[in-house]
């Protein structure tokens, strides 16, 4: 019997066309030979089901993980610019909804996707189970980012003395749906791990359900929480543009590695004595915030004496980024000028902060020097992390790009005060670890190993 | 010890131990070696060649068109011989167990019997 290829190639087109392109012929050619062996002329219902879960799952590919994150990334960065910089100027044009709508909508659910493909992508979740999972995640995010938006106006109807609106009094069953939603998604995705195991199938089952139900709020308030949410993204993108490692043949001669450069005597005193300024310095700069309205005739109250603190600790910094540089620059894995570029950067955002503080509690004369430290430091994380990111030139400036934005856009310099306080313990544990490292017996390394990570991968 | 792979992976493995075979022939070696047990549906062959081809367990080993349509063939590399080994293990330490534990019970049945005559 003759059977037409034609119904057959159909189910071609649930497919993505790379996956057409690699197994379309031989795709088809089976069907078409079971169905002449059972004696069909049409593909069964099975086969029909089976295209539509498997195709539309491989869909969910890490090309389409990257273009997803690189989106909800650009959407994080474009919140953060307009949350953070440009709120009055949204709040007058009655357009101050954009932001919310990006951070608990577009993003958690760009994000969601992209991570449920690079996942499957991995053969970590099948095809039939990463699409469910999206088909229950994408609604379950959906009404959390309601649920969010209903209890923020019924907080401010509440503020206001004004009657809750409709929105307001609907979160309980948005959170409910939400919720149920969620714990289903996440469920069907532990168990696609549990179930490998050898429990039984009602405890793994069991053990799914409760642990969705701990972590489902977990990742919910991750996802929407714009810090969070934009890190799970660019981690997604990472990955994403990682390559698959490809199974070596068992023949091939492994790769030789460089030992790392040993740290020289005399770097190891030179990264002491900054860490012993920075102690120094932040020992002054904490005592000062804390104390420094009982007695500097400089400090009017104690708002004055925490922002010369923080001033003092700001600048105590800059030989900790030294000594770490030093450290950094010893161990020869990546070309001087990407260690201490970056470093410079942030060594000049951290004194533009300084500057800053030195006009607290004025916040309108600090605002442009905040502006201009986040800019750097955004500027310096890009650089620090694009040459060390092993993946396609490309992709590692796309994400060493984009993780510096974030920073700058989510005002990450906001933080860096709280952080400050943080300096002479830092200190404390380089002046500890600092050591000079024992000589290697076996001299088949060189002494100072070239820079063998020098960039990115070629693509 | 225990197993690891799923049923359709054991099988297809085991259809690809000792010589290569394209999609359909894997297919009915399946059908026929696991009596029946396990059914593939050609989209769950495709999809479960791609997953074992991506963890390194079978490699494609050319292409070849027989009376005007395509045929791929896989083989089974070293690792999929491998964890078809181990695998094969598994199952045997659980059944030596399973067998000693039944024996066990024939035994004891057997004395019973014997003792109340």
């Amino acid at each position: 019997m003759s059977v037409s290829e034609a119904p057959f190639r159909r189910l071609l087109r649930w497919y993505p066309r790379a996956w057409r392109v690699s197994n379309g012929e031989v795709f088809v050619a089976t069907l078409v030979e079971a169905a002449e062996h059972d004696g069909r002329t049409t593909p069964t219902s099975a086969d029909i089901w089976g295209a539509v879960v498997h195709g539309t799952g491989a869909r969910l590919t890490a090309r389409l993980a990257l273009v997803l994150s690189i989106a909800a990334l650009s959407f994080s960065v474009f919140a953060g610019v307009i949350s953070v910089w440009a709120l009055g100027v949204l709040a007058g044009s009655g357009a101050a909804f954009v932001s919310p709508l990006l951070t608990i909508g577009v993003v958690p659910l760009l994000t969601a996707v992209a991570a449920v493909a690079v996942i499957r992508d991995r053969g970590l979740i099948g095809d039939g189970r990463a699409l469910v999972v999206v088909t229950l995640a994408a609604p379950a995010l959906v009404l959390a980012g309601l649920a969010a938006w209903s209890w923020a106006v019924g907080f401010d109807a509440a503020d206001a003395g004004t009657p809750a609106p409709f929105l307001a009094t609907a979160w309980l069953p948005l959170i409910g749906a939400a919720m149920v939603t969620g714990v289903a998604s996440l469920c069907l995705f532990i168990d696609s791990f549990v179930s490998r195991t050898q429990l039984s199938r009602v405890v793994c089952l069991s053990l799914s359900v409760v642990v969705s139900t701990v972590l489902t709020p977990l990742v919910g308030l991750a996802l929407l929480t714009p810090y969070i949410g934009a890190g799970i993204a660019l981690l997604t993108a990472v990955v994403a543009a990682t390559p698959r490692r490809t199974p070596l043949p068992a023949t091939t001669t492994p790769r030789i590695q460089s030992a790392p450069a040993a740290t020289t005597r005399s770097a190891v005193t030179m990264i002491r004595a900054l860490a012993l300024l920075t102690i120094v310095g932040g020992v002054l700069g904490v005592t000062y915030a804390l104390t420094g309205a009982y007695w500097s005739p400089g400090a009017e109250d104690g708002t004055s004496a925490m922002a010369q603190g923080i001033t003092l600790l700001l600048v105590a910094t800059i030989p900790l980024l030294a000594a770490f540089g030093v450290w950094a620059d010893g161990h020869g894995t990546h070309r001087p000028l990407h260690v201490w570029g970056p470093l410079t950067l942030l060594a000049g955002a951290l004194a533009l902060l300084a500057a800053a503080y030195t006009r607290a509690p004025n916040s309108d004369d600090m605002a442009p020097w905040f502006l201009a430290g986040s800019m750097l430091a955004g500027g310096a994380i890009s650089w620090w992390i694009t040459p060390r990111i092993r993946l396609p030139r490309v992709a590692a400036i796309t994400i060493g790009v984009f993780a510096g934005l974030l920073y700058a856009a989510f005002l990450g310099m906001m933080l860096t005060p709280l952080l400050a306080f943080t300096v002479p313990l830092l200190g404390i544990l380089l002046l500890i670890t600092a050591r000079t490292p024992k000589p290697i017996e076996n001299s088949s390394f060189p002494a100072k190993a070239p820079a063998t990570s020098e960039g990115p991968l070629p693509a | 010890m225990t197993p690891s792979l799923n049923l359709s992976s054991f099988w297809i493995l085991t259809a690809l131990a000792g010589q290569r075979r394209h999609g359909y022939e894997i297919l009915r070696e399946t059908a026929t070696a696991s009596g029946g047990r396990v059914s593939l549906k050609v989209t769950t062959l495709y999809a479960a060649l791609e997953r074992l081809e991506r963890e390194g367990l079978i490699r494609a080993d050319g292409e070849e068109i027989v009376n005007g349509r395509a045929r791929r063939y896989y083989r089974l590399t070293d690792e999929g011989a491998a964890a078809l080994t181990l695998e094969v293990e598994a199952l045997e330490v659980q059944a030596a167990v399973a067998r000693n534990r039944l024996s066990a019970q024939r035994q004891a049945i057997t004395v019973q019997q014997v003792v109340l005559g």
